[in-house]
């Protein structure tokens, strides 16, 4: 039986298909159209799990679209009952647009999928997909479930207890009282962008001193013992005007909201340290309540918030669960694998075959290439190259990591959800003082406060960070053990401390010691498990940077064609590719062409 | 400009006519009573 599951119209449209409960492919509309967060109905992400099974549409006995539109719907009005006179203008701008693109999803589907498609189409509720996404790949029979995202239909977060192929929602939070809108308001002050810049305003967090956090706590968010929240909507827009917030929120803090590209002055992070406590004091909370609603030992996590791997970091260490799995693609992309799941197991018994085993696949449910595509593609770019054995592929690239030289990495299939995990991953050498700017500055032309994410062998994990678990998703903060660090005791500035050197891993280790790591397994991505541990063996590191394969604005890239491009246009040194090593040195980029190609992309 | 066009802009025209009705005759009605019966503020929880 082929279920495929669907999520549309809002950011990151996805498709996901399953064959009976085994995942067969899932991936992100935008990897294919090149729109970075494509909210279009994901035809072509449809076409390449169709492929992946080599099956044909009316094969399918099943599609199931992540939520509810009619729920949707009811929401929207009672909004504008609750908003009523205010928010006309809002209304009269996005209601009928709504109707025409969002609300009749049936004859969407009809009109792209056919009437046969459509026929088989049902819908589920926008939580319950997170959910589903959350506990049914994970590896527990039994376990509290939190989603937590901006908005679904009604709901902002859920708890719910997953046992066996169950889920029962036990409280829900509705809208406008959400951790993630109030995260992303935040976002907005800052001066960055809502669902792409709530991991540049973490990053950002580290920088600065929690110095406006009672001031949020008091004006701006109830939080009750529970973990609940009330958000003060005197000082948030979102609900009757298309800005998040107005001149009010700004006078409370006392600065004007920043605007994007200009400076980041030290009261930015420290608003961005304030926000991220804030928000850790409530999903802390939340977690606590939900253990005490299951009194399960194991936790999954679900829904934009969960990104937030730094929460994650305290959630490991001080929420009360035993364990905790975070669906890798936490964000609405993740919906379209939840919804195919939650209607396969409705039908179906669950059994987790082995515990710590989830059955995502490492999340390597995209697309791959075979090296006769990776060769004509090469040519057709005109790049010179060369093919070699898998295991001179490896040496050779372990090699020019310890040379600090900078590569791209695509091989296997592509990741699902938003981070690169090893298959489509620009990576260098993490002991390297300056690989941090060259590579912000150079290769992603992005801000240079950004940090970048470690790969780490997993049986090494505990060598250099505080972390007692795999962390396969680089899902979790974790700080680096203390013996690696050069500590200076000095509270960190982001006008002047952006690059020390912190640690014997510099490139990899943030402002306040910790780092975002993802730990390699041999099981679930033996090439670059091999590449790491070779690397290893040559400089006794088994640290890499590991950042997504694209520059700031693109979508990650999907074929060889993207990659090769995204090579020539950057200052990347070499790109390994299949079998195939390509050298910049013997293919040269021009000035003019690059900053065509870094124009060519909208800054997110 | 050629029919399906114009038949794209009366659809629109119409949609935004229908939207402005709804908001009139339900929203308006709707909101001002719900003004009237403001629900009491939850004192320890906000769960539903
Ligand atoms: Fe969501």
């Amino acid at each position: 039986m082929y279920t495929l599951g669907i999520s549309a119209y809002y950011h990151d449209s996805a498709a996901a298909l399953l064959k009976d409960d085994k995942i067969i492919a899932a991936a992100q509309e935008e990897r294919f159209t090149r729109i970075k967060h494509d909210a279009a109905f994901p035809i072509k992400a449809v076409n390449y799990c169709l492929e992946e099974a080599e099956i044909s549409l009316s094969q399918i006995d099943s599609i199931v679209y992540y939520e509810n539109p009619t729920l949707k719907l009811s929401r929207i009005i009672s909004n504008h009952i609750k908003n009523v006179f205010k928010g006309f203008f809002l209304y009269m701008d996005t209601f009928p647009q709504y109707l025409l693109q969002k609300h009749f999803i049936k004859r969407n589907v009809t009109k792209i999928l056919g009437k046969e498609a459509a026929a088989k189409l049902t819908f589920l509720h926008h939580h319950t997909s997170h959910l589903a996404s959350a506990f049914y790949p994970s590896p527990f029979e039994d376990a509290a479930i939190i989603t937590m995202d901006g908005v679904g239909e009604i709901e902002t977060t859920t708890i719910a207890h997953g046992e066996g192929s169950n889920i029962q929602i036990k409280k829900t939070l509705e809208f406008p009282d959400s951790v993630g809108l109030l995260y992303s308001v935040f976002t907005v002050f800052c001066g960055f962008k809502v669902n792409s810049g709530e991991y540049k305003l973490m990053g950002l967090a580290p920088y600065g001193q929690p110095k406006y956090k009672d001031l949020i706590q008091d004006k701006l968010v109830k939080i009750f013992a529970d973990g609940s929240i009330k958000l003060n909507m005197e000082y948030f827009n979102f609900c009757h005007e298309p800005r998040m917030f107005g001149e009010k929120l700004e006078k409370l803090i006392g600065i004007p909201a920043r605007t994007s590209e200009s400076p980041l002055t030290q009261e930015y992070a420290d608003i961005a340290s304030s926000i991220q406590d804030v928000t850790e004091i409530i999903v802390l909370k939340i977690a606590q309540y939900a253990k005490t609603m299951t009194n399960s030992k194991n936790l999954c996590l679900a829904g934009g918030v969960a990104l937030n791997c730094v929460a994650n970091g305290r959630l490991l260490k001080e929420s009360g669960f035993d364990k905790i799995w975070i669906q890798p693609a936490s964000g609405d992309a993740g919906t379209a694998l939840g919804a195919a799941l939650h209607h396969v197991y409705s039908c179906k018994p669950r059994t987790v075959e082995r515990e710590n085993t989830d059955s995502m696949q490492g999340s390597y449910l995209g697309p791959q290439f075979s090296d006769e595509n990776i060769e004509k593609a090469l040519i057709k770019l005109d790049l010179s190259f060369t093919k070699l054995k898998p295991d001179t592929l490896i040496e050779q690239t372990a090699s020019l990591l310890k040379n600090d030289k900078v590569i791209g990495w695509f091989q296997g299939r592509m990741e699902f959800g938003p981070r690169a995990l090893g298959n489509r991953s620009i990576i260098g050498n993490a002991q390297s003082p300056n690989l941090q700017k060259q590579m912000n500055l150079k290769i992603k032309f992005r801000e240079s406060f950004r940090p970048f994410a470690p790969s780490v062998l997993e049986e090494d994990v505990e060598h250099y960070f505080q972390l007692q678990c795999p962390s396969p998703y680089m899902l979790l903060v974790a700080t680096v053990n203390q013996d690696r660090c050069l500590n200076d005791g000095i509270s960190p500035n982001i006008e002047s401390d952006i690059h020390q050197v912190r640690s014997d891993i510099p490139a990899v280790t943030h402002v306040d010691y910790t780092a975002r790591v993802q730990s390699v397994s041999k099981k679930t991505n033996p090439k670059y498990h091999a590449l790491i541990s070779k690397f290893k063996s040559i400089t006794d590191s088994a640290v890499i940077i590991n950042t997504s394969f694209n520059i700031r604005g693109e979508p990650i890239v999907c074929t060889p064609e993207d990659a090769i491009k995204c090579f020539k246009l950057t200052h990347m040194d070499a790109l390994a590719i299949g079998n195939y090593l390509v050298l910049k040195e013997q293919n040269p980029s021009n000035k003019e062409e690059i900053d065509e190609y870094i124009n060519s992309f909208e800054k997110d | 400009m050629n029919t399906s066009t114009l038949l794209k802009k009366i659809k629109y025209v119409l949609l935004y006519i229908f939207s402005l009705i709804i908001y009139l005759f339900y929203i308006v009605p709707v909101g001002i009573i719900a003004r009237l019966y403001k629900k009491p503020l939850k004192q320890d929880s906000n769960w539903s």
